[in-house]
């Protein structure tokens, strides 16, 4: 790791961190990552209080002025602050930060009360439900521009066919092939390092990064990402912490490429529709989630107003406390709750939506603001199928050049 | 539609992506980290001291003084008052409750390190004096256990004056505290409930033991989000004014308008990219660790002088990185704007913030205005004059 000791004691971190503005137990990035390194450097192998409470949202690197790697000196202090944990949480986490092991056997997210108490889990988080696959891939013949790959992470395997189905259906629509990679259900290792199980998360990356470029054929020009915890830890975290080359093709969250590569016809299709009844439209709220704003925000923003919604309201909110795992954990809740809880003001209006990048988050910010939340590609599905079925607008362009 | 790329997310980045997407500009911000106002108190100066070192107390008839005017060569009293509204309105519009009247005379606050030292204009909850030897009396509040704090600075500095009229009063600690809270922690206590209801309570208590009948003044803790609600709710149960001094970082006030600014800058679609700029060319920056290029009309380059590799522009037009000494980060020729006039860039790329023109801020006490002229004659070269001037007169008060 680069840049260990340049931290300049400015504590912009501790100003980025929203564990901190929650949670008055929390000593704050500063004292938990460069402070804790430069004692640990000098001898001193105490870990510290609450060191697990980091969501390892990473909004702290974010930050830094000088690049320390803030959350990851975070983790590398969990690491060492397993073994005084009881064996409760150990076999918990353990299953947390295999969520390839859950994408596999969605149905098991579904534990008896006496069981999550037994285990440290949350009775007060919702837990995703299932949700099977619905949209309809047109196979009506179209030019083919290209074939892009679209990342299954484990949430839209085990929870979410319906947005990995939408996501395909729109992709083709645009005049995309779509290869879904990995074939086998594997973690990119971002559950694992967030819980401090370094070496794990690290195993994990390799199996899944060998996967990728297994089952990838050879014409695919892009990676296509709906999940952005997934999306940073591959894209960045992987040359940066766990030691992998990048992968060979370039990645992109699906909210990117629909703005750069979505063809004309397909936003007057929406814009069209938007406009024809834009009295009772819901209210459209966007979140782009803490590891999302390594790409930056403002994404999901534009791609709404691409869609031609009237109304966008971006919550004020920079991370929700859901943070992979962190939320399903007992001695989280609480937290988790009240940072999510920061944008109840916003939500002012009965009818609405929220578009979110991650689908735990998403899961999450429906249960604690009560409006329906999905990924984007969901939601542009939606609006697309309305499109054609009420004006019969056709899924490919009438004239063609 | 004109994109504009702006490079740092400091006050001056900020206020630039203020003005700009309010004049119908399409504007990025792209910045490797974040911005210094979590290192400001909020205050913006305009002059406080001459060249010689002593007081300026009435600015204005500072900057009147032609031979004064050496790198805002365009700017009369009232372009200065036509642009210090319009930074007050954009304060007012990001939810700020701002008086639109401008100042008359430097004030004195209370700079974190316990001295008394001038400044122009402050946020409304910054508590003021309107001399370096005041005679209103004043309650100090002292929350305990605050590292750092000027209220024993205060207190002697009270027992040495006895024209000054000060007391303070102690709080009993929340159940809640521990010893590691900064004031930005106590700040997110007092956003909670609970937090809220214990100063509430606490202030009712200690004020058996005011005996002055002056404004009370706290550290500044009184919350992030909810401050203008809690100063409300202390102020009506002990029925006097209420104020705060600024502390160490993490500088509670400067993160109050950060947070507000982010908010209402995203809702008016203002994308906030992160990366690293390496380059800056006529057709936009490009970013390090193979991000890409961001294509715009115009780059204004906001990173600051203050945390990080921060810019310097020299009058000779040479910009430098402060941290490295470096000196070739730009393909193209700046817009020097310390010695050349609005209109007349040499190339893509305005340089904005309180470093430019040569100026030295921190002996000068002009690190305000060179934000305010910096970006403004940055913001005029790329709207055009016409435009700005129309969109000022529409920012500036009624008439009366």
């Amino acid at each position: 790791m680069n840049g260990t000791d340049a931290c300049l004691k400015c504590t912009i971190c501790v100003s980025a961190c929203p564990v901190y503005r929650k949670d008055t137990e929390f000593p704050g990035p500063k004292a938990l990552g460069p402070e804790w390194e430069r004692r640990r450097a000098a001898g001193d192998l105490i870990v510290m209080d609450h060191v697990e409470d980091c969501t390892f949202c990473q909004l702290c690197e974010l930050a830094c002025p000088v690049g320390v790697p803030i959350a990851h000196l975070i983790a590398e202090q969990k690491d060492r602050a397993r073994l005084r944990q009881p064996a409760a949480i150990r076999l918990r986490d353990a299953i947390l930060t295999h969520p390839e092991w859950v994408a596999r056997a969605p149905r098991l997210s579904t534990t008896p009360r006496f069981v999550s108490r037994m285990m440290r889990l949350s009775t007060t988080s919702r837990r995703p439900q299932p949700r099977f696959s619905t949209a309809v891939v047109s196979p009506s013949a179209r030019e083919i521009h290209g074939r892009v790959g679209l990342f299954v992470d484990c949430f839209d395997r085990g929870f979410d066919q319906e947005t990995l189905s939408a996501s395909t259906a729109l992709l083709t629509a645009w005049g995309f092939a779509v290869s879904m990679v990995p074939k086998s259900s594997l973690c990119c290792g971002a559950a694992a390092y967030a819980s401090g199980r370094v070496d794990q998360a690290k195993r994990q990356a390799e199996a899944m990064r060998a996967a990728i470029i297994r089952d990838l054929p050879n014409e695919v020009t892009a990676l296509i990402t709906l999940n952005a915890t997934c999306d940073g830890t591959m894209d960045q975290e992987w040359a940066k912490y766990f030691g992998l080359e990048p992968l060979p093709i370039p990645m992109m969250p699906f909210h990117e490429f629909a703005v750069s590569h979505a063809p004309k016809f397909f936003w007057d299709g929406l814009r069209s529709n938007e406009e024809l009844k834009r009295e009772g439209r819901p209210r459209v709220w966007t979140h782009t989630t803490c590891r999302g704003q390594r790409r930056g925000d403002g994404g999901l923003f534009a791609l709404a107003r691409r869609a031609g919604v009237s109304e966008v309201i971006p919550l004020d909110l920079e991370c929700c406390g859901a943070a992979g795992s962190y939320a399903f954990k007992t001695e989280h809740e609480t937290t988790a709750h009240r940072m999510g809880s920061a944008a109840k003001d916003q939500i002012n209006h009965l009818m609405g939506e929220l578009w979110v990048d991650s689908g735990t988050c998403a899961v999450h910010l429906d249960q604690i603001l009560g409006i329906p939340a999905r990924h984007p590609a969901y939601w542009l599905y939606q609006r697309w199928h309305q499109a054609s079925a009420l004006k019969g607008i056709p899924d490919k362009p009438s004239i063609e050049g | 539609m004109r994109h504009v790329v702006i490079v740092g997310q400091g006050p001056s980045g900020l206020l630039a992506a203020d003005w700009l997407s309010a004049l119908g500009a399409a504007v990025t911000i792209v910045a490797a980290s974040e911005g210094s106002l979590a290192l400001w108190s909020g205050s913006f100066d305009f002059r406080n001291y001459d060249q010689d070192g002593s007081m300026v107390t009435d600015p204005w008839q500072w900057w009147a003084e032609p031979s004064h005017r050496t790198f805002a060569q365009a700017w009369e009293l009232s372009d200065w008052k036509r642009w210090w509204t319009a930074l007050l309105r954009s304060f007012q519009d990001i939810g700020l409750i701002v008086d639109l009247t401008l100042p008359r005379k430097n004030r004195w606050i209370v700079a974190p390190t316990g001295r008394l030292r001038p400044t122009f204009w402050c946020p409304p909850w910054q508590w003021t004096l309107s001399s370096s030897d005041p005679n209103e009396p004043v309650t100090l509040v002292d929350v305990g256990s605050l590292l750092d704090t000027p209220i024993n600075w205060l207190k002697a500095r009270t027992r040495d004056d006895s024209a000054w009229l000060t007391e303070a009063v102690a709080l009993r600690r929340p159940d809640a505290w521990r010893q590691h809270w900064s004031g930005l922690a106590w700040a997110a206590f007092l956003d909670q409930p609970t937090g809220a209801d214990w100063v509430i309570t606490e202030s009712i208590r200690a004020r058996e033991h005011m005996r002055l009948p002056g404004a009370l003044v706290f550290p500044q803790v009184l919350g992030v989000a909810t401050t203008e609600r809690l100063m409300q709710r202390i102020a009506d149960a002990v029925d006097r004014p209420v104020f705060e001094y600024a502390l160490m970082p993490p500088a509670v006030g400067g993160i109050r308008i950060r947070e507000r600014w982010h908010k209402s800058l995203k809702s008016r679609g203002v994308l906030f990219r992160h990366g690293h700029v390496v380059e800056v060319t006529d057709s936009g920056v490009r970013l390090g660790e193979s991000a890409g290029r961001i294509a715009a009309d115009e780059v204004v380059i906001a990173t600051g002088g203050i945390v990080g590799g921060g810019l310097a522009l020299n009058p000779e037009g040479i910009l430098t990185n402060t941290a490295t000494g470096e000196r070739d980060f730009f393909s193209g020729e700046l817009n020097a704007l310390t010695s050349v006039g609005v209109g007349n860039r040499l190339s893509h790329g305005y340089v904005v913030g309180r470093m430019v023109g040569g100026s030295d801020p921190d002996r000068h006490g002009d690190g305000g205005a060179m934000n305010v002229w910096s970006v403004a004659t940055a913001v005029q070269a790329i709207m055009g004059e016409r435009a700005v001037n129309s969109w000022l007169s529409t920012r500036e008060e009624g008439p009366g």
